[in-house]
């Protein structure tokens, strides 16, 4: 079982190594693993649970090459099964069938993403066996199945899913036979689907009409919308650039992880300093180069796998641990925490109307909700406001890239020595802006976006605070902090707001500190609401 | 308000991308699908019918086992065991490990199709003992031969002349060479060998080609196996055959069931 498992791995992922990568830099930069199917429209995606087994990401892409970020929801090792979440609205979902009423000869659709390609890929099959192991029971499907086919749907002549498809399961011998694969009965997911809001169960099976589907081709087609492809990178795979052959020591993450005065920033030993500076400036000056040091070695490390991209435009935020949160700020900023951040690419500078303008005119994007700035020719640099964050979300994904999520933001804007500005703990810098309670740039409103060098994070990431406010990726989960994973949170299942992030120029210093969390409705939009994106590092 | 517009237009995009996808995938070929065949949970009863045949022949093996010291008793010629002995004991022993009761069969949580089959087994096992009884009633010698491995061949036999289904005890390594494993069996045989293997469950696969549901049961050594079939390894037991080393508890080959498939 686990030897078969191996070998699929490896298919997977032997390309993942550094060196293969500088070899052929044309590689697509994402790791495909496998294939999964849309469940409910909610943006519930059923896959095998082998598919994101050590997942450091799990990166969801829907038809039309639409990424999402998705969240685990529930696993069934036993099974080979896993639930996923993705924020996506007008997904396709696929309807259910009764496992119970599959045949042996019976003839099979299966749909997937073979070796992680792009092109999905319908194939056709028979029920050739049904095989029971220990606690596991399978169908044998003799449809031409391959790496990355695993965790994708079998439907049956309805356009049901009356399977799972799986690698895990192997024949006693351990030899595994060509044009044989297994899928696991869709009755076993019950449990996992249980996890789904108001799920319905009574219409499995019910065979109900799909469409107008007259011929095979167009149920075929009815079916492929349903099946996205999931790509992982892995734990394992890429860890902090410092620890893989080809960087100079150990000392990335280290440093990156190293808050200088330890004992200071300690939750329990912040309490109490109220607003004060927690770190002194000298000790703020040694960080920034300690974080551009390391940001340089990671850039360094990719250039080496021959993956960097777009570093004008973009910054590199290294993994590693930082702390998140804030003691002396409103109760849905404690508890202070640590929390490890993949390295990722984030946005320098807030988009602009330039740029959002051009999504317009490709047909992707819809203009803002007051077209005001966006049609005034001087506030071109300006960043793009009156957006709803799925204005936003559509935007970044027409980029290729993503909304960042909270915790992407924060890292980003106080580097890991929990600092209250990205620029430090100085206060003067906003005190100086302050007119009548709020922050004022030179413009009474936004102004052209990285014109405040000096309001920069040590990342090089521009109007973090200032300018205007940012939709991230999470759901608003009020007590979120207690519950948050210590490993890339991705924020609350689900919510009814969405987190906004950095404090615009009407805020009040409060909202100015880094570890403020906003929030509002995602279909709110305004002159203070803009968004940035970030990128995966392949 | 707002936020319906808003999924509703982004979900006009997102659809509209979908048909571009939908234009650039592989055209589906072959008939429309048909239903025939097994269905499923016909499997799943065929599965649990096997696995509790298989269960009902080493309860019946149990039964000759626990009853080797009487069988052996050489001065007594009239040793009681009886058919319906066997039967009560068999029972017994039958509902403490599945928690059936073979009286009651209609009350019993099994498919409807198991049943006459459980009744046929057990009958079975009565002729084999009713035929045994001069066997085990013979004076003077210790040592009858009427094992369990013997007894559980005879069922079988016997079984597969009167239903069809075939019933086989089967290891790595057999005295009988009608036992041997074929392909099928090795392979499930390799996998309960493995330590870490789960006890008492079964192996089982219903193939189109074989058109029949075989099933595998893993056997478990108990302390009356282990006077023939345990240390020293190589020194002869009574029945003249080299001890093979095994240990308490130890995976001791499987009982295989093969049912055809209904139709056809």
């Amino acid at each position: 079982m686990r030897t078969l498992a191996l070998i699929c791995g490896l298919c997977v992922f032997s390309q993942g190594g550094a060196a293969a990568a500088a070899e052929r830099p044309a590689f697509p930069p994402e790791r495909p693993a496998g294939t999964g199917v849309i469940v409910h429209s909610d943006g519930y995606v059923l896959t095998a649970q082998h598919v994101v087994a050590g997942a450091k990401r799990i990166v969801v892409v829907t038809s039309g090459e639409f990424r999402a970020p998705a969240a685990l929801i529930s696993t069934d090792q036993e099974h080979d099964l896993a639930l996923l979440k993705i924020e996506t609205v007008g997904l396709s979902e696929a309807r259910l069938g009764y496992a119970g009423a599959v045949r042996l000869d019976q003839e099979v659709i299966t749909v997937g993403f073979q070796f992680g390609l792009k092109e999905v890929s319908v194939t056709r099959g028979r029920i050739v066996a049904v095989r029971s192991k220990g606690v596991r029971r399978v169908f044998q499907v003799d449809a031409a199945i391959n790496p990355g086919n695993s965790g994708g749907p079998v439907f049956n002549g309805d356009g049901e899913v009356v399977g799972i498809l799986t690698t895990k399961f192997s024949h006693p011998s351990g030899i595994v036979p060509e044009g044989m694969s297994f899928a696991v009965p869709i009755s076993y997911a019950t449990p996992l689907l249980a996890n789904i809001p108001d799920f319905d169960f009574t219409t499995m099976g019910k065979g109900r009409k799909i469409g107008k589907a007259k011929d095979d081709a167009g149920l075929a087609q009815k079916l492929v919308p349903t099946s996205v492809r999931i790509d992982i990178v892995k734990v394992t795979e890429s860890p902090p650039p410092g620890v893989l052959p080809g960087a100079s020591s150990a000392s990335q993450p280290k440093s990156d992880l190293q808050p200088p005065p330890v004992g200071r920033i300690h939750p329990e030993a912040s309490q109490g300093d109220g607003i004060a500076p927690i770190v002194d400036e000298a000790s703020v000056e040694k960080t920034n180069e300690r974080l551009k040091a390391a940001q340089r070695e990671a850039l360094e490390h990719l250039a080496y796998r021959g993956s960097v991209v777009s570093e004008g435009m973009m910054a590199l935020i290294p993994a590693g641990e930082f702390i998140m949160g804030a003691e002396d700020l409103l109760p849905d900023a404690r508890p202070v925490h640590r929390v490890f951040v993949s390295a990722f690419w984030l946005d320098r500078y807030q988009v602009t109307n330039s740029q959002y303008r051009r999504c317009v005119e490709a047909g992707v994007c819809t203009p803002p909700k007051d077209r005001e700035a966006f049609e005034d020719a001087e506030r071109s640099q300006h960043p793009a406001t009156n957006v709803t964050w799925s204005q936003a979300r559509t935007y970044c994904q027409w980029k290729g890239k993503r909304l960042p999520t909270e915790a992407e933001w924060e890292k980003a804007a106080r580097g890991t020595d929990g600092r209250r500005y990205p620029w430090g703990n100085s206060g003067d810098v906003i005190n100086a802006r302050l007119k009548s309670g709020e922050i004022r740039t030179t413009h009474n409103g936004t102004e052209p976006v990285g014109s405040q060098s000096a309001l920069a994070s040590p990342y090089g990431v521009f109007d973090l605070v200032g300018n205007v406010s940012e939709w991230v990726k999470d759901w608003y989960g009020e007590d979120f902090y207690q519950v948050s994973p210590s490993h890339d949170p991705q924020g609350p299942a689900r919510g009814s707001f969405r987190v906004l992030r950095g404090g615009s120029f009407t805020a009040r210093p409060l909202e100015a500190h880094v570890s403020h969390r906003g929030w509002d409705e995602m279909s709110y939009w305004g002159p203070t609401l803009g968004f940035r994106c970030a990128l995966d590092i392949p | 308000m707002r936020l319906h517009a808003v999924r509703w237009v982004i979900g006009l995009l997102v659809s509209s991308t979908f048909v571009y996808a939908q234009g650039t995938a592989p055209q589906a070929r072959g008939a429309r699908i048909t239903e025939k065949g097994v269905a499923l949970t016909t499997i799943i009863e065929l599965e649990t019918t096997a696995r509790l045949l298989a269960i009902l022949l080493d309860s019946g093996r149990s039964v000759i086992n626990e009853n080797q010291p009487i069988f052996d008793d050489p001065e007594t010629a009239d040793k009681g065991f009886t058919p319906n002995v066997f039967e009560k004991q068999l029972q017994e022993v039958f509902r403490s490990r599945t928690g059936i009761d073979l009286q009651d069969l209609a009350a019993a949580r099994v498919p409807m199709s198991t049943i006459p089959l459980l009744k046929a087994l057990v009958e079975a096992g009565k002729h084999v003992v009713a035929d045994a009884q001069p066997e085990i009633n013979r004076k003077g010698i210790e040592f009858k031969g009427f094992i369990p491995a013997v007894f559980g061949q005879r069922v079988g036999r016997l079984f597969t002349v009167r239903t069809g289904v075939r019933l086989k005890q089967t290891s790595l390594v057999v005295r009988n060479p009608a036992n041997t494993p074929d392909a099928e069996e090795r392979t499930a045989l390799e996998a309960f060998a493995d330590p870490s293997y789960p006890r008492e469950k079964a192996i089982s696969e219903v193939t189109k080609q074989s058109n029949a549901l075989r099933l595998m049961f893993p056997l478990y050594t108990t302390r009356q196996c282990l006077n023939c079939h345990g240390e020293p390894k190589g020194k002869l037991d009574k029945t003249g055959y080299p001890r093979e080393g095994l240990k308490l508890g130890q995976n001791a080959g499987a009982i295989s069931v093969m049912i055809p498939l209904p139709g056809k």
